[in-house]
């Protein structure tokens, strides 16, 4: 109601102020429905792709040049190498830019738009439709060199500018006075261990931030400092943590998250926790447009335009895609030989082989054999023995847990086919460490983790979010994962100059640099990707009592 | 930014978790000098001085360029030294799908040439190497050029991380990590040993203009 009012003002004013011609009678929905496509799309409420002008006088269709390109979602704008994109939100393109941040003076972690940008009074909405239409702003300077100028008729421009006036306009729920509320998502059944693991981070930075809080509001030393790094605004806030469980069928879930909400509307969701099904949670995200960083999952759901969710990786998934990398850039290795696949009829093994075929498919035409191993069944060594030796394929993959070990053992026996086999290591648990010689001579596998002799560096790190409790009281990979969670909450948060907008939250964090946490060899971001860890080694297990892992691809093969 | 390091740590004594360090170290050409000491405020002279500088850098210089496999839009392995041994003119930029607004207007700058080739669009070679061969599969890549309604002359490349580093190592267009990226155009003058070094957001117009000075159009 709130929304629509504002937007009835907004294009009153837009009626008076411009004197733009605005014929066809719209309601505010269909304006944000139209805006949004203009802004995100580059595309007419006709279906015409826009057109713009860039670089001088290139003609473009600005289908390839959207607002949200350079503006980003939120429409706050971006900061990326030496190139600064500014707001183009109603809410600050409509005020005075000075040298710096108002409210934010004398913050020296905000770089910033408008200590790079120069000054210029506020727009109206005249000024406002003559720099998008022709790229010079109200002090009358060319901004053509970066931003295109856009061809539209009174109407579209109407739209587009009520549009900008909406967008990034009123904090989001779950930010109001002075707190930031978050909540974290546990599906029942999971591991108590790694639940609880998974909490300790995310309750110590909380707590950690809380007490800033009070502390700056006692001790001026510490208020100065805290306000260096944090600002004003983030300087004061107070976190909460709520948790979240679902019980039941998934079909269920969503009426316990709508429950969840409504008693409590969350900023963002942090982190999260299923051993199995996730997508009703990713769903919900989507539909509220809520934030969720970093859900510990096994199936994230795999698309390419959901926007709410940022995972770790693509789960399980990515090490069948990796190892079908892998293996298809040896073409020396096939020369008209085939692949023999053999997957356990499970989610994990289904998942494995959908990765691996996707991707094999992509890359080369070499046959595929693939043999699905029911789920109850085992995997028996006389028969694989004969399709081997008959068939002799190149590679034999093999998507199974420890179960199928001892046939991979009598695989590696075989004398008379040099083929290579592979497994998911990940999946041998425990078990992968005391593998047999002669299997480990043998068998490669995934491993979708940094290498862990060389991970040791990270476990400083870990131990300061434990208050004195040893590493090995908790799940270590659970507590990584959401304290990677946790640190990229405060890269993302300091970045955001006191604006509370989930979609600058994750516009932020689409923003980062490839970081280097704990578990994964590196995480990389960017406008849109939702799935950090791209990689996966290929290893096998070296020699001895202690066994190392050893790397047999790059993190990343392409 | 050291000012910004300096607290950085200092605050790591009060704030363990939240707000690490900077995530946008802003060390780059275009805004060296620009140390922010005074409480945040650049003052007015420095503020003229950065509004008032040239739109692009020019400098010719020779690279050695490695002899690497790279994956093109298509899925195929190419040599990147084959890929260069012709006799065409050449130009190469360093781009990623997911950029803001380096990327568009670099890409768009090929389009730009790519029109005024008209009916020769294979007459130059365009090159463009990704920076995040992470994300940027060859079928982003594919998908990246159709986006652009690039055609046959735009050869876009992918590979494994340290070809790709090692590349843009020769290039001397390392800058640690994509966020830190810059606007680079390289043309490769007619004898090949050398080239022309853009640096800065080019518009259409210098663009062409550089390229008929190298000689390539
Ligand atoms: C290729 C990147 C790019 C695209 C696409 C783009 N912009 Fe911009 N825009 C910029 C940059 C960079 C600036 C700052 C230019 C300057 O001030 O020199 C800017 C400035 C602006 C400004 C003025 C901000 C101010 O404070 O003066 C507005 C308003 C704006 N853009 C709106 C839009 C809208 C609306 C669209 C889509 C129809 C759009 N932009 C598309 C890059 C872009």
């Amino acid at each position: 109601m709130i929304l629509r009012w504002s937007l009835m003002v907004a294009l009153l004013l837009l009626f008076a102020g411009a004197g733009l011609t605005f014929a066809a009678e719209l309601t505010p929905e269909q304006i944000k429905t139209f805006g949004e496509r203009m802004y995100r799309e580059g595309v007419l409420p006709n279906g015409e792709p826009m057109q713009a002008f860039a670089a001088g006088e290139i003609q473009v269709e600005a289908t390839s040049f959207t607002c949200i390109s350079c503006h980003l979602r939120s429409g706050l704008g971006a900061i990326e190498g030496s190139i600064i994109t500014p707001p183009a939100t109603g809410k600050i393109l409509y005020e005075e830019r000075t040298i710096s941040i108002k409210g934010n003076e004398f913050v020296p972690s905000y770089h910033s738009y408008a200590v790079y940008l120069p000054p210029r009074p506020a727009y109206t909405d005249e000024t406002l439709a003559r720099m998008i239409a022709s790229g010079v702003d109200p002090n009358g300077r060319s901004t053509m060199k970066l931003m295109p100028r856009y061809q539209l008729n009174d109407e579209d421009m109407a739209i587009l500018i009520a549009y900008l006036k909406t967008l990034s306009n009123e904090f989001s729920v779950g930010s109001e006075k002075g707190m930031l509320h978050f909540a974290t998502v546990i599906v029942e059944g999971a591991d108590p261990a790694r639940v609880e693991s998974m909490m300790v981070p995310l309750q110590f930075s909380v707590d950690r931030k809380n007490s800033l809080a009070t502390a700056s509001a006692n001790n001026d030393r510490v208020a100065r400092m805290a306000y260096n790094m944090l600002g004003p605004d983030l300087l004061a806030r107070r976190f909460t943590l709520e948790r979240w469980v679902l019980k039941g069928s998934p079909d269920t879930w969503r009426a316990q998250l709508e429950d969840y909400y409504r008693k409590n509307p969350v900023f963002a969701l942090l982190g999260g926790i299923s051993d199995g099904e996730w997508e009703p949670v990713h769903r919900f995200c989507e539909d509220k447009q809520l934030p969720d960083i970093f859900p510990q999952v096994n199936y994230p759901v795999i698309d390419n335009h959901s926007w709410y969710t940022i995972y770790l990786s693509r789960g399980i998934r990515q090490e069948g895609e990796a190892a079908a990398r892998y293996l298809a850039g040896m073409s020396d290795l096939f020369k008209g030989k085939k692949v023999l696949q053999i997957s356990r009829d499970s989610k994990r093994g289904r998942t494995l082989r959908d990765g691996f075929n996707q991707v094999w498919k992509q890359k080369t035409s070499a046959p595929i054999i693939d043999i699905t191993l029911a789920s109850d069944a085992e995997l028996n060594k006389q028969q694989l023995g004969k399709i081997i030796k008959k068939q002799q394929p190149a590679v034999v993959v093999v998507w199974d847990g420890q179960r199928s070990l001892p046939a991979l053992e009598s695989v590696a026996k075989i004398s008379a086919w040099k083929g290579l086999l592979l497994t998911s290591g990940s999946w041998l648990g425990d078990e992968l460490w005391t593998l047999p010689d002669n299997l480990r001579k043998k068998l490669y596998m995934t491993w979708p983790y940094r290498l862990p002799q060389e991970n040791g560096r990270f476990d400083l790190s870990l131990k300061r979010v434990l208050s004195g409790r040893p590493l090995d009281m908790f799940n270590v990979e659970a507590l990584s994962k959401a304290y990677i969670a946790n640190e990229v909450l405060g890269k993302a948060l300091t970045e955001m100059r006191g604006e509370y907008y989930r979609d600058f939250f994750l516009d932020n964090i689409d923003m980062l640099d490839d970081t280097y946490f704990p578990l994964y060899e590196r995480l990389s971001f960017g406008q849109g990707q939702r799935y950090a860890s791209k990689g996966c080694f290929i290893v096998q297990l070296g020699k001895g009592e202690n066994p190392q892992l050893e790397r047999r691809s790059e993190w990343v093969t392409r | 930014m050291r000012s910004k390091l300096l607290l950085g740590l200092l605050m790591l004594s009060v704030i363990v978790v939240l707000g690490g360090c900077s995530t946008h170290p802003m060390n780059h050409e275009g805004m060296k000098g620009h140390q922010m000491d005074n409480g945040g405020k650049m003052d007015h002279s420095a503020h003229q001085a950065m509004m008032q500088r040239k739109d692009y850098d020019r400098k010719i210089q020779s690279y050695q360029v490695p002899d690497l496999l790279l994956t093109n839009n298509h899925g195929q392995h190419v040599s990147l030294a084959r890929l260069l041994d012709t006799d065409k003119p050449v130009i190469l930029n360093f781009i990623y799908a997911t950029c803001t607004t380096i990327c568009p207007m670099l890409s768009m700058g090929y389009i730009d040439l790519q029109r005024e080739l008209g009916d020769q669009p294979d007459k130059v070679m365009m090159i463009s190497i990704t920076i995040d061969p992470e994300h940027d599969t060859p079928e982003v890549l594919e998908a990246y050029r159709q986006k652009f309604h690039g055609n046959s002359g735009w050869t876009l490349l992918t590979g494994n991380r340290s070809d790709i580093d090692n590349v843009m190592t020769s290039f001397d267009a390392y800058f640690g990590d994509k966020m830190d990226h810059q606007p680079l155009n390289f043309i490769r003058l007619p004898d090949k040993s050398k080239w022309v070094r853009l640096n800065g957001m080019i518009n259409g117009k210098d663009f062409i203009h550089e390229m008929k000075m190298a000689g390539v159009y």
